[in-house]
């Protein structure tokens, strides 16, 4: 260990120690009043730190640290800054929730231990640090999301533990087969051993690969592994249900990008294979996805199967990408994983508006209910108009950054010649207009009850009307999202 | 003794675990299983390390297994926690009568 491999890895250090000094904190002053500044001072300066090392780092080149387990590069810089905000955000809709609650530094600590496993997943490069990224990311999040104590609560927590053990048993399972088959849990080293393989190797590879896909799958909550995604949005608190629906699935997401990137994409037969399994996940969580949440009555559960279904729809990205590598190498697969970013972008920034304002709307009306929401355009225009323009940028229509993360990805994918993919993907675009608009129709065309009242205050107004502000202006000039999104996976093609 | 058993016994393993961990209805019960499933892949890797002899000394393999035991621990004790709070709100510990969120 010398002082580059500590420079590598700064931000995850100060997180950490971010997380233990608000603990302490807790332990020793009474007044509970300076957490929630010291959170935000702290996340500002760690947010800093990022960027100075981005603006520091030389562009395609990467710094190994920890003999070649951890990697500094833009992607994973991009990817911390990114899980700093997300927390930012969680930690800013979460004031009316912690208000209430006795433990409020275990609530923020938890959330900054969970972030920096994520942090230190997108950049590892090495299975044993990975795998307990993968946990450090896992157990807070749990522990968040029976964090109420009720049974509702617990019954989520308990829920998404099992699944998770099970699913990271799978994958610890498809690792120790990468691990036994190579002999090393190096990626680099993995990735020269898998190019050269016979085809007795082949077959074990495949397995591992089976095995990892569940278990990227259950992170990601793809359909057939998506079982756990509506009842734990349910039962976890509203600030907690966005985390899992914003960082959790881009976490996700990125470690399948990096996992590709570094490992498989030197073996040909095995990325066909990748996409040949993926094809299948994305086209079942569309359809999954989206019928099922015809059904719902209530609005976590409609997000959670929103949010498979656009997993369905980042996965298309990824399968483009894969077919991409086999037919024609690494190097002109650049559009298809920018288009990956820039889905994850828009995806991100619909949602940070979607949550803020279901947050303010279902702790007003004490109820989660879609009927409750009618006719909330009387009451509060500002909030039905933007979950309005949410609900256009879900769908993916003009002039809202979801209609242009939607387009990438198709265009991806008829460069990559899945022309009936991305019918598929439009086909399933209809299907979800019907129930988004559904909720359009709630908001703006049913009286409203009597009693109804929104109260919210000036702080969470001008997050609302930025987060409306800034889906309407990359909906209209999405340039410098696209340029971030080539930037970020530069690095990895 | 060669690298076959300690595959086969612990794909074995593997497959009793998850079989339990999808089947079982008590929740004490699940988390053995998912530990079964733990111990299976320890299984493996010391197997692994021990007669792959690919690279010179290899205890990659050995440093796994003890993280995923501490790992396991804290995941266990994390859902020991969870169960107790099932436990004081509804006096039982049977997924099957813990349904709150189905409707």
């Amino acid at each position: 260990m010398n002082l580059q491999d500590l420079y590598a890895i700064s931000p995850q250090i100060c997180m950490i120690v971010l997380g233990m000094l608000l603990i302490l904190f807790d332990l020793f002053f009474a007044q509970k009043i300076l957490l929630r500044p010291l959170v935000f001072i702290g996340l500002l300066g760690i947010f800093l730190l990022n960027v100075f090392l981005w603006v520091n780092i030389d562009s395609n080149k990467s710094i190994d640290a920890f003999s070649n387990s951890l990697v500094l590069d833009e992607f994973g810089l991009f990817f911390n800054c990114f899980f700093i905000g997300v927390v930012f955000f969680i930690i800013f809709i979460s004031q009316d929730y912690i208000k209430s609650s006795k433990a409020k530094s275990e609530y923020y600590s938890l959330i900054i231990f969970s972030a920096t496993g994520m942090m230190l997943l997108t950049s590892s490069m090495e299975l044993i640090s990975f795998y307990i990224a993968l946990e450090l990311t896992t157990l807070p999040i749990v522990a968040l999301v029976a964090f109420n104590r009720d049974i509702k609560s617990s019954e989520a927590g308990v829920k998404f533990l099992i699944l998770s053990g099970i699913s990271s048993a799978l994958l610890l399972y498809g690792m120790v087969i990468l691990f036994g088959f190579t002999g090393s849990t190096l990626f680099d080293d993995i990735a020269n051993i898998i190019s050269q393989s016979s085809i007795s190797n082949d077959k074990a590879l495949l397995f591992s690969s089976i095995l990892l896909i569940s278990g990227f799958g259950f992170k990601i909550s793809a359909a057939p592994f998506h079982m756990w995604a509506p009842d734990v949005y349910d039962g976890a608190p509203m600030p907690i249900t966005s985390y899992l629906a914003i960082a959790s699935k881009v976490a996700g997401i990125a470690i399948l990008l990096r996992i590709i990137y570094s490992i498989f994409h030197v073996n040909i037969n095995l990325i066909g294979s990748w996409s040949e399994i993926l094809i299948v996940l994305s086209i079942l969580s569309m359809f999954l996805g989206n019928l099922i949440a015809i059904r719902q009555t209530n609005i976590k559960r409609l997000i959670a199967y929103s949010s498979i279904s656009h997993t369905g729809f980042i996965l298309i990205g990824v399968i483009s990408l894969l077919v991409i590598v086999s037919e024609s190498g690494v190097s002109n697969s650049l559009d298809a994983a920018s288009s990956v970013i820039f889905y994850i972008l828009g995806y991100s920034l619909t949602n940070l508006a979607l949550f803020t304002t279901v947050t303010i709307i279902t702790n007003n009306i004490n109820s989660s209910l879609i009927d409750d929401f009618s006719g909330i355009s009387k009451i509060s225009p500002v909030l039905a108009f933007t979950l309005t323009l949410v609900m256009i940028s879900l769908i993916g229509l003009p002039p809202t950054v979801g209609f242009f993360s939607k387009a990438y990805i198709f265009n991806a994918a008829i460069k990559a010649d899945l022309i009936w993919l991305v019918l598929l993907g439009l086909i399933n675009t209809a299907i979800s207009a019907y129930y988004y608009l559904r909720i359009v129709k709630i908001l703006y065309l049913e009286e409203p009850s009597d009693n109804l009242s929104i109260n919210f205050n000036y702080n969470q107004k001008l997050f609302v009307i930025s987060t409306l502000v800034l889906i309407f202006i990359f909906g209209i000039f999405p340039r410098p999202l696209i340029d971030l999104s080539y930037i970020v996976v530069n690095i990895l093609v | 003794m060669d690298l076959n058993n300690f595959l086969i016994v612990s794909a074995i393993l593997f497959s009793i675990g998850l079989y339990g961990a999808l089947t079982k209805k008590h929740l004490v019960v699940i988390f053995m299983c998912i530990e079964l499933m733990f111990n299976a892949v320890n299984l493996a890797l010391v197997g692994f390390s021990k007669y792959q002899n690919l690279t010179l000394v290899n205890l990659n393999g050995h440093i796994f297994v003890i993280f995923i035991i501490a790992v396991a621990a804290a995941e266990i004790a994390l859902g020991l926690a969870i169960v107790m709070s099932i436990y004081k709100n509804k006096d039982t510990i049977f997924i099957t009568e813990i349904d709150s969120l189905k409707k």
